[in-house]
């Protein structure tokens, strides 16, 4: 596996390392040479599963008429003169600041399947191989082959993976993603492996001392290397069990003013559990925020739904921005498409919206995406991309960028091909402008 | 890339097998680890000499049978919970993870 050097290192050193490492293929030099100068340490990325309505929430067509809009017709100026978005977004609105908008994503398919997999790998499924999400890459290039020494994994999943697909793909288990279940709302967040559910820490340490005293093998065999790095490894797991490591999950630290604020709910705990995580390094951390699919009820659910998500993401924003981690976090909103900007009235939807990928939206901020600017655009009805149509490989690409990730370079996979970390728009034959200089 | 079996140990798989759901569960729901516990009734010696001889092979110590013995008397309240300890217990212990 090619090592990249740090982002940040002198040429010089990469030079020296890569004399030294000569050995070691020429793949790694390359490598080095090209990585881009990181900006960002972490991503955020909010997963909106199952496919947020475009129109109801960054891009609202209030003129589109009633077939469109349905009784969500109506747009909430934000703190950026000529940007508005959704009425059910007030908070985000006071935020727009500091994101911006990307309203003319495209990649044209409506399965869920196939496009969650083209927005999180930036490949087309099919072939024989399985390639990693963008949390798997991230983990491979920024995890335990490149510096990264703690024992919470590199790549985080608030709280259960999606499913859909392996997000690994083919990188192996250092790059799998960690799902905590559990629930960061509920009184104890029972996170996997670290707070075991109906075992008290009083039984932990109990049982850890029964553990001890039936040592019996350690006891005989003082000194043998192998037995006494199991003592450290044991160490190592109740420091994430019951030690000073194990407080990272408990949101009982924080102040129940801002706990209020991000809101009481598994999504808006879980975005002030993203931002802890921020703070100790881990370089990337889903969100997978599900319930999006909306065929049927979809303005009731809207109704419910957005407020929940408005004030969890606003206030993830606000409070990365206080504590100086927005400059060097990316957060990244959105779903494998959006949704049909013409409401299906007609039985058995009775006013939903159906899958759409023809044109959607995400949402970027932080980590040296700018804010306050809208790229690209829809038509009047938000079906067509009309200005600067963005593809997933035009987003992913720029976040690696931003990342210090050269997506340009080797991608290890099984098979020892030839493969990039990202194939470019062009190489995938789509016609784009490229990645999102105009906001990096 | 997966690699093949390796006996070096790791912190990962340490935190799995110390405090994973699906270690826990396979001791608490385990078949072989109920029938001894039900077999034994309030017999605590033989319910560790059953329980040793399942996971490690052999007969307890009588250092082993004493600690055990301790702790299945002081947490007697947990009922089958102090058991699945002591199996638990025995899971992690080197000699199961070295030699088993």
């Amino acid at each position: 596996m090619p090592a990249l050097s740090p982002a940040g290192e002198t040429m010089a050193r990469r030079l020296v390392l890569s004399i030294v490492l000569l050995p070691a293929a020429t793949t790694v030099c390359a490598v080095a040479w090209a990585a881009p100068q990181a900006r960002a340490k972490s991503v955020i990325q909010i997963w909106l599963w199952g496919g947020p309505p475009h129109t109801d929430t960054f891009d609202p067509k209030p003129g589109a008429g009633y077939d469109y809009t349905g009784p969500l017709n109506k747009t909430i100026q934000t703190n950026v003169p000529g940007i508005e978005i959704g009425e059910l977004l007030p908070l985000l609105a006071q935020q727009a600041d500091k994101y911006s908008i990307i309203r003319s994503m495209t990649h044209g398919n409506n399965g869920h399947e196939t496009a969650a997999y083209m927005v999180q790998t930036g490949r087309q499924p099919g072939g024989s191989l399985v390639f990693p999400s963008v949390g798997a890459v991230i983990a491979l290039f920024k995890g335990y082959d490149h510096g990264y020494e703690s024992l919470i994994p590199p790549y985080i999943v608030l709280t259960q993976t999606q499913g859909r697909f392996s997000e690994v793909g083919f990188l192996g288990p250092k790059c799998k993603p960690f799902a905590t279940g559990g629930n960061p709302n509920a009184n104890r967040f029972e996170v996997e492996g670290i707070i075991a559910p109906g075992i008290s820490d009083e039984r932990q340490q109990a049982r850890r001392g029964l553990l001890h005293s039936l040592d019996t093998l350690g006891i005989a065999m003082p000194g043998e290397p192998v037995l006494e790095q199991l003592d450290t490894t044991e160490a190592n797991a109740y420091d994430l069990i019951l030690g000073e490591a194990s407080k990272l999950w408990d949101l009982s630290q924080e102040p129940t003013e801002l706990r209020n604020k991000y809101g009481r709910t598994t999504f808006g705990q879980s975005c002030l559990m993203a931002r802890r995580l921020v703070e100790v390094g881990v370089p990337y951390i889903t969100i997978n925020y599900g319930g999006w699919d909306t065929h049927k009820q979809h303005f009731q659910i809207m109704r419910q739904k957005l407020p929940e998500m408005d004030r969890g993401f606003a206030t993830l924003l606000e409070d990365l921005s206080d504590r100086g981690l927005l400059d060097t976090t990316i957060v990244w909103w959105g779903g494998e498409f959006g949704r049909g900007p013409r409401v299906d009235w007609e039985p058995p939807w009775n006013g939903g919206r159906n899958h759409y990928g023809q044109c959607f939206t995400h949402v970027v901020a932080g980590g040296g995406f700018k804010g306050g600017r809208v790229v690209g655009a829809s038509n009047a009805t938000g079906e067509q991309v009309a200005e600067r149509p963005v593809s997933v490989q035009d987003l992913i690409g720029s976040i690696y960028e931003l990342m210090g990730i050269d997506a340009d370079g080797p991608l290890p996979n099984p098979r020892g091909e030839d493969i990039k970390v990202l194939p470019s728009s062009e190489e995938m034959g789509i016609k784009t402008e490229g990645r999102l200089y105009e906001i990096m | 890339m997966l690699s093949e079996r390796n006996n070096e140990p790791s912190d990962a798989q340490r935190m799995y097998l110390i405090n994973s759901t699906e270690v826990r569960q396979r001791i608490e729901n385990s078949p072989h680890l109920s029938s001894i516990f039900d077999a034994a009734g309030g017999d605590r010696g033989r319910l560790m000499a059953d329980t040793y001889v399942l996971l490690l092979s052999r007969r307890p110590t009588a250092l082993e049978q004493s600690a055990a013995e301790e702790y299945l008397q002081t947490r007697a309240s947990q009922g089958r919970g102090a058991f699945n300890d002591l199996a638990w217990a025995l899971v992690n212990s080197k000699e199961f993870l070295c030699r088993h």
